[in-house]
């Protein structure tokens, strides 16, 4: 038993590494996508600049903590970013008709995209790390995680956000079998998440109506819980609490892949031979 | 060939896009979706931000919602009909297509261009008439016809050195291997139009306004219309000075084209 759980670990380890190394050949587009990634972000830190010199807070975030909360966020989307899109990968592979191969393997379809994903998101974390770090060295508004403890917890809640992010993409991945395409659908998903995810603005800054729906969707799991711990602002209980929520709508969420894994491998068509 | 003709052409290859988009409808309705729901996007960041304070850097809402809209159907504009540069470094350059085209008694870059319109486009230049004309009934301002015609024009100008920027940066993959890169990284600047550049330090203030011209694609011209900066009026005049430039730049990396072969 032991034996064939570690078999089937080393075929998918096999295929993380293939991608970090795919991705290392390709680092000068991958490395120039990640800096235009944070334009998004200096435009924003100057806005907030230019909203805090009127005002000393804004919902209970003064402008180091909102600062903190812009740089963190960004940082976290941008580990989920363009290049580990795994719709993108997906529909590119069902394009060429290369998806036969991955169907024919005798590997889990989806635990197979995990895995490739994993191996683009480890070199994502290590830039966005950099990044992070940067900024906190050189803007002194940018705080430190508020404790050893909460750090930790904030990886955690990070990965469990990230099976929900990983989840997302790979629904929209598998609606590409029937829609034929994947830009409208990966942007239309972008601009959702960005939205009701905190990763633009905290999600008490949105209008009331958007705020409810934020509150029963999945997406604030992906990046509000991870920053809002981070920046120590909820109490143990409360960590606890959402982290629960967190790893419940992971739990939901993959055993949607699944399901859509199974209608959609019925409607595929093979591109060329 | 006179203009008559390649507008002829231009009509065949639009209707030709418009078939392609329509056998695969679904992603063309969420394509437009897509763009409407970016825009709306950042729309709502700025609403946001507005609930907490009356005015930016001396810019109302509504004031910054026009510049919004401006930049919205400017882009809308230029995704729909000058699309192609974004073809150009790996379709045409890297993988040979150029031949292709270089070998048809028509200008090289028309084809680039009619041979890629991203018609859902439609979709940011909508949402960008309905928030200008809606920010413009809101501020109350009475528009002359004069005002009306500058805007018309300015938001062409934009159009322009949006596809120009694009043009060069596109046409640097003749010169090294992939310019890609250059070209989203370049792109993107194209974010810090969205804001009056007041907010900036001087360093990106004299970028965007003398290097990579954004200030003057979105900024200027809507400083011109709501507090009649003269900067404004020099779009029209940039948009031709940096298309030449862009345009000869193309043909000169045209003579350099060396086949991929295959």
């Amino acid at each position: 038993m032991y034996k064939s759980f570690k078999a089937t670990m080393l075929k998918y380890k096999a295929l993380t590494s293939c991608k970090i190394q795919e991705t290392m050949t390709f680092r000068f587009g991958f490395f120039t996508s990640f800096i235009a990634s944070l334009v998004q972000t200096f435009v924003m830190l100057y806005v907030w600049n230019e909203v805090f010199s009127q005002k000393q807070t804004i919902m209970g975030f003064d402008k180091s903590q909102m600062l903190t909360y812009l740089v963190v966020s960004q940082c976290l989307n941008a580990i989920y970013g363009w290049y580990n899109a795994t719709e993108r990968n997906i529909s590119a592979r069902i394009k060429s008709g290369d998806i036969v191969l991955d169907l024919v393997k005798p590997i889990n379809f989806n635990f197979a995209r995990f895995y490739e994903g994993i191996g683009m998101t480890i070199i994502q974390i290590i830039f966005s790390g950099c990044v992070l770090l940067l900024f906190i060295v050189f803007n002194p508004s940018v705080a430190t995680p508020t404790s050893f403890m909460h750090f930790i917890a904030f990886l955690l809640s990070a990965f469990f956000g990230y099976v929900c992010m990983f989840s997302i993409s790979l629904i929209t991945g598998l609606l590409s079998f029937v829609i034929s395409g994947y830009w409208g659908l990966y942007y239309l998903k972008k601009a959702i998440i960005d939205l009701l995810s905190g990763a633009l603005i905290p999600i008490g800054l949105l209008p009331l109506v958007l705020q409810r729906f934020a509150d029963y969707l999945p997406f604030k799991n992906i990046i509000y819980t991870p920053t809002m711990i981070y920046m120590g602002r909820i109490s143990i209980n409360e960590i606890v609490k959402q982290m629960s929520i967190q790893v419940i709508w992971a739990f939901i969420l993959w055993q949607l892949c699944k399901y859509f894994y199974r209608i959609m491998i019925r409607r595929v068509t093979i591109n060329g031979g | 060939m006179g203009v008559k003709h390649y507008f002829k052409l231009w009509i065949i290859f639009l209707s030709c896009n418009l078939q392609s988009k329509i056998s695969h409808k679904l992603d063309f309705i969420l394509g437009i979706l897509a763009t409407i729901f970016m825009q709306g996007c950042s729309f709502i960041f700025l609403w946001s931000i507005f609930s907490q304070i009356d005015v930016l850097s001396g810019w109302s809402f509504y004031e910054i919602s026009i510049l919004f809209g401006y930049i919205s159907i400017a882009n809308g504009l230029e995704e729909i009909f000058l699309n192609g540069t974004w073809e150009l470094p790996g379709i045409y350059i890297r993988r040979g297509e150029l031949d292709r085209l270089l070998t048809r008694p028509v200008n090289p870059l028309f084809l680039i261009l009619a041979n890629c319109m991203e018609l859902h486009g439609v979709g940011s230049f909508l949402f960008g008439i309905v928030i200008m004309i809606h920010s413009f009934v809101q501020l109350g301002a009475s528009l002359s016809f004069v005002n009306i015609l500058f805007v018309f024009i300015s938001i062409i100008s934009s159009t322009v050195i949006f596809f120009s920027i694009n043009l060069i940066t596109g046409t640097l993959s003749f010169w090294v291997t992939d310019s890609m890169p250059a070209m989203v990284m370049v792109q993107r600047l194209n974010q810090l139009g969205q804001y009056p550049i007041n907010i900036y330090n001087k360093v990106i203030k004299f970028v965007l306004t003398w290097v990579v011209p954004f200030a003057f694609v979105s900024y200027f011209p809507v400083d011109f219309i709501l507090n009649s900066n003269m900067l404004g009026l020099f779009s029209p005049i940039f948009a031709c000075v940096f298309f030449s430039l862009a345009y000869s730049f193309f043909k000169l990396s045209l003579k350099r084209y060396e086949s991929a072969g295959g």
